[in-house]
């Protein structure tokens, strides 16, 4: 729980009251040092010191006591008690007009170093959503107030990151999903007349309209999962063949209606560290499109193995492929290559991949001939083999 | 009125035939630019509804191709290519009108209503004949201020005759713009609609107010006035 605002927590209170209890202990001290500096310097030098003089509080010349007295006893030799007195009065009068002068310019002094701070404060304060800028200017030349900035401005970052990414998921979201939202209500408003058609058409639309909304269900998924932030907390060790070879279960029917062969040789031991269920969109959107973009008789083959510390998935196919102009555009979002366009899609599935492999500390590529097929290849670290 | 709609994306495509359909229009789907190519060679169609980027090339092509071939037939591109640039060039490859996707279907309707009255000598919003009254937006008819009630293929071969007055129709050409398709040329499918019509507008075959039919040649509306006086 934050401490409550009040004004005896104010820095500059605090510095203030501090320099003058300071200002008071030292001068205090000083006081009573001088008060007893007569004695010690009697008892420091010859016994019987002869002609000394002293000088007392308030500039008063003393006379060496008589020699036959003993310089010795808590009395200081050579002042009187009404001039000890004294001594503390003016003494303590001048430590109080130390204190007050202390404080005053204690006061002022800690309000002009405090004043980049309030700059800082007020400019941060005004910061609104909206209009956030990238970094602040730099306050004042003290350290800490520099340090400060430096820590707003790394947050800043991170703040625009999380936003751009918020605005970049409402954004993509509105303008993919206007289309199949504008052809859901086109065969809603045919749906409206359904004497017009027959039962053959009314199936083939609603049918179309079902495959309508599953577009936009995985849409929206994919999108969710593009906004999303990394958290490890939750990974877990994942068993990359078991991960795949669900996957291929998966996949499967599609590669079987459109007559590709699916082979794969997995190394059993490979284990990552990871979120499983994106871990399985990287493979099942590798998996899916190499069978996509493929033809009938082509093959797929998925081969796992560990190299150097890391993880390699390696999807290849014998699919069209992918010409060398499109391959740097292949992962950015909503990229659909021409040929690509033939095939039903959102052109979100290999900027998944891609945004979810980075996310795992991994990286993929691709190589690909045009006529002859892709391999694209995940390399991810490893996080033990041979568990 | 028939359409070719040229569009690859499967469920739009049939989400607009069978919504242009109720709207009273025969609508052909092609896939792609071949088979837009071979469509318009082998039919002749009123309006192309096209969009621009398809399996086999860019819609550009066939606007050009049309151009070359045909000056009349309208051509309304509809796409989800929203650029100036693309929006310029489309109309000057030859389009007609461009309209961006997503759209809603009564204004792309109307859109294609608006060019084909522009294309048709008659370009009037609201055909009006001797008392016949006609308004394809509404989808509504009336003789001498009574609402006559039409079937949409009655409606469709009454409006194709009055966007063209005066002008011998033949029965296969009807029978392609209002049947498409979905025609059988070896049924009397005209005769029956016209007597039919006919019969709702109070036409007589022999002394036609409306409708006249020229034996061996066709129909013609709003036939000359000694020929319907006589």
């Amino acid at each position: 729980m934050p401490e409550p605002r009040r004004w005896w927590n104010s820095l500059r209170l605090r510095l203030t009251v501090g320099v003058s209890v300071l200002i008071a202990v030292l001068g205090l001290g000083m006081l009573v040092y001088i008060a007893n500096v007569p004695y010690w310097a009697v008892t420091l030098h010859s016994p019987q010191p002869q002609t000394q003089v002293f000088i007392a509080p308030g500039g008063t010349s003393v006379s060496p006591p008589p020699a036959n007295e003993p310089a010795a006893g808590i009395v200081v030799p050579g002042v009187s008690l009404r001039e000890q007195a004294n001594f503390w009065r003016y003494g303590l009068l001048g430590v109080a007009v130390m204190v007050a002068v202390g404080a005053l310019a204690a006061y002022i002094l800690v309000g002009y170093l405090l004043r980049s701070l309030e700059s800082l404060r007020r400019t941060v304060s005004a910061l609104s959503p909206d209009a956030l800028p990238l970094r602040l200017p730099t306050f004042g030349r003290e350290q800490e107030v520099q340090e400060l900035t430096a820590a707003y401005n790394r947050f800043l970052r991170k703040v625009h990151h999380l936003l751009d990414a918020q605005r970049r998921f409402a954004a993509d979201a509105a303008h993919e999903l206007r289309s199949p939202l504008s052809t859901l209500r086109m065969q809603f408003g045919v749906l409206r007349h359904p004497e017009s058609l027959t039962p053959a058409e009314r199936q083939q639309t609603l049918s179309d309209m079902e495959a309508v909304l599953d577009g936009m269900v995985q849409t929206v998924e994919s999108l969710l999962l593009l906004a999303q932030e990394p958290t490890p907390a939750t990974w877990q060790d994942v068993r990359l063949a078991d991960l795949v070879r669900t996957v291929l279960a998966d996949v499967r029917p599609l590669a079987q209606s459109k007559g590709v062969a699916l082979e794969a040789d997995l190394a059993p031991e490979v284990v990552v560290r990871g979120e499983p269920r994106w871990l399985a969109v990287v493979v099942r959107n590798l998996l899916e499109n190499a069978v996509r973009y493929n033809s009938a008789g082509g093959q797929v083959h998925v081969r796992l193995t560990a190299q150097g510390g890391q993880a390699v998935l390696r999807v290849s196919d014998t699919g069209w492929g992918i010409p060398e102009e499109e391959q740097p555009f292949i992962f950015q979002r909503f990229f659909r290559g021409e040929q690509a366009r033939r095939v039903e899609g959102n052109g979100l599935g290999l900027a998944l991949v891609e945004a979810l492999v980075r996310h795992h500390g991994g990286r993929v590529s691709v190589q690909s001939t045009v006529g002859k097929g892709s391999v694209f290849t995940v390399t991810l670290p490893l996080q033990a083999a041979g568990v | 009125m028939r359409i070719l709609l040229v569009e690859d994306h499967a469920p739009l495509a049939r989400a607009l035939q069978l919504g242009l359909r109720q709207q009273g229009y025969t609508v052909d789907v092609a896939a792609t630019l071949e088979d837009a190519r071979y469509a318009l060679s082998i039919s002749s169609y009123d309006i192309v509804v096209l969009d621009l980027r398809l399996p086999d090339g860019h819609g550009f092509a066939l606007c050009r191709w049309l151009r070359a071939r045909d000056e009349r037939l309208p051509i309304l591109i509809l796409t989800a290519l929203d650029r100036p640039e693309d929006i310029i060039e489309g109309l000057d490859a030859g389009a007609d009108d461009y309209v961006v996707k997503p759209v809603e279907l009564p204004v792309l309707a109307a859109r294609i209503r608006a060019l084909l009255r522009r294309a048709a000598p008659n370009p009037q919003p609201v055909l009006e004949w001797r008392g016949l009254r006609l308004d394809p937006a509404s989808r509504q008819a009336w003789l001498n201020g009574e609402p006559l009630h039409l079937t949409t293929r009655q409606f469709a071969l009454l409006e194709y005759l009055m966007r063209h007055p005066g002008r011998v129709i033949s029965a296969e050409e009807l029978l392609e713009h209002i049947w498409g398709a979905e025609a059988d040329p070896f049924t009397n499918t005209i005769r029956v609609h016209i007597h039919l019509l006919r019969r709702k507008l109070g036409d007589d075959p022999k002394h036609p107010r409306f409708i006249q039919t020229l034996p061996g040649a066709g129909y013609r509306f709003a036939p000359p006035e000694e020929e319907s006086h006589a």
